[in-house]
């Protein structure tokens, strides 16, 4: 006990080496990968979890299923279990080939699409069947009812739960440091190596990522509160 | 008020609503059974009945929110739903009868406003959606329309900042602006504080006066007397009385009847 606890009372930082110019930019080029990726990710992620609800809630046999089995098996497998098996299995499988960044983003999305699927699903149900009937009798066509009153009633209920699942894709997409793309991890992995300086360089990286973070979350905070109050019962 | 024949195709639009022998249930639940009515077009129907009699059923069923089993629907003449037709037929009939859809508006029980929208948005969005008119004619006829209705100086509000009888007000006037011949009424005071209910009477007795066909359910018994040209008591799933509201009130022929009204009196 006591021998773990002396390293860490003796331990001298030097940050002179991790805050050098150089090394910010390591570390920067390394953010911007990150953002890029996450950014990707829920554009895409978005798109495949409204059509996959859409496709789930149509009933209709046999994609409903299909979409559903989609749905809990990127629920609940681990997300890096994923990435590496698009990486590696799905090249050889379908004669493809996929590089680092591509298979990244492809399995994020897919993993975040799941989650948004379920979370539009609920959105969209959590919108009171008065709200269609009304548009019914107003004479309004379904996919106008859809996408003008269905939809912006459904996206405040999903918003704090949209906004999280792209917390977890900045956070997730640490795991394609395993596949060597260069991201915010990645980089301060190559970093620690180099500078032979793990302690800053991780706590750098970590501070790093609640920087990123932590606004966002607050950002989601906020936005739903003003659309609550600007209207909803 | 006489049974007019069925099928007299020289008049279509005496009758604004008729139901002939509509039966409808949900899964193995019957709420409406064997049911036959006629509205005439410019009178007033007011609908009664204890929770569950199928008032509403029948309400929605006119509106086209729920499919009959058997029987027919028809709105001025035409047939707009048949019980057990196939697809292919029911399409034919959506088809022929869309444009009656835009001759009936419906008030319900919670408003159903668009809360995302505010008062004049709700009024203005299915004039430019359904009656394809500009958004400036629209927003001019949705201002006038929430006028008449009391509520020019809330056309900016969100619904959530509206008391109940201002929503249902709203409503009102949104159903309205798309000019329909025929009103269906969802229990529109049943959701308001005791308080609230006269401002939206007021509006539909004022509409009552100009002419419109309406097909109202309520527990406003005193607005029923006054107002309704004939009242009509249903008791699961039927229609078991109908006649003047002097002969319903005072002199009910069905023991049924007799029993919800003194029910009600009880309270």
């Amino acid at each position: 006990m006591s021998i773990l606890a002396v390293p860490s009372a003796t331990y001298v930082w030097d940050w002179s080496t991790v805050l050098s110019v150089q090394s910010l930019e390591i570390i920067g080029g390394g953010l911007l990968y990150t953002l890029f990726v996450s950014v990707l990710a829920l554009v895409f992620g978005n798109v495949i979890g409204l059509a996959v609800a859409s496709v789930r809630m149509s009933g209709r046999q046999p994609f409903s299923g299909l979409a559903y089995v989609y749905i809990e098996f990127f629920r609940t497998t681990p997300a890096l279990v994923q990435l590496i098996w698009i990486f590696y299995v799905l090249p050889i499988l379908f004669n493809i080939s996929l590089g680092p960044i591509e298979a990244g983003v492809i399995a994020l999305s897919l993993n975040a699409g799941a989650f948004l699927a379920e979370i539009f699903r609920g959105g969209i149900q959590s919108v009171p069947s008065g709200q269609r009937d009304a548009s019914f009798v107003l004479g309004l066509s379904r996919p106008t009812t859809f996408w003008s009153i269905v939809f912006p009633q459904a996206v405040r209920s999903m918003l704090p739960a949209t906004g999280n699942v792209f917390v977890s894709l900045v956070k997730d997409s640490s795991l394609l440091s395993v596949i060597a793309v260069p991201e915010l991890t990645y980089q301060a992995q190559q970093l620690a190596t180099s500078t032979f300086r793990p302690l800053e360089v991780y706590t750098l990286l970590a501070v790093t990522y609640f920087i990123v973070a932590f606004p966002l979350t607050r950002a989601v905070g906020r936005l739903e509160k003003r659309l609550r109050k600007s209207s909803i019962r | 008020m006489t049974i007019t024949e069925s099928g007299t195709a020289a008049e279509p639009a005496r009758e604004a609503i008729e139901l002939r022998r509509v039966s409808m249930a949900y899964g193995s639940r019957t709420v409406l059974q064997d049911t036959t009515l006629d509205v005439a077009s410019g009178s007033v129907v007011v609908l009664i009945g204890a929770s569950g009699s199928g008032k509403s059923t029948l309400l929605r069923c006119v509106a086209g929110l729920e499919q009959i089993q058997e029987g027919e629907i028809l709105i001025e003449g035409t047939v707009t739903q048949r019980g057990g037709s196939g697809k292919a037929e029911k399409r034919a009939l959506d088809r022929s009868s869309a444009h009656l859809r835009e001759e009936v508006g419906m008030v319900f029980q919670h408003f159903n406003l668009f809360p995302h929208m505010t008062a004049l948005q709700n009024v203005v969005f299915p004039q430019v959606k359904t009656k394809k008119l500009s958004q400036s004619v629209a927003t001019e006829q949705a201002k006038a329309m929430l006028q008449s209705v009391g509520l020019g100086e809330h056309e900016g509000a969100y619904p959530a900042n509206l008391s109940g009888g201002q929503q249902q007000r709203v409503a009102i006037a949104r159903a309205l602006a798309l000019k329909p011949r025929i009103m269906l009424f969802d229990e529109a005071t049943s959701a308001l504080d005791p308080e609230l209910v006269g401002e939206v009477l007021n509006v539909m007795r004022a509409l009552a006066k100009d002419g419109m066909t309406m097909l109202v359910v309520t527990h406003e018994m005193g607005f029923a007397r006054e107002v309704a040209d004939r009242v009509v008591f249903m008791d699961g799933g039927r229609i078991l009385e109908e006649g003047k509201p002097d002969v319903i009130f005072n002199n009910p022929t069905e023991g049924r009847t007799r029993e919800f009204l003194a029910r009600l009196l009880d309270h």
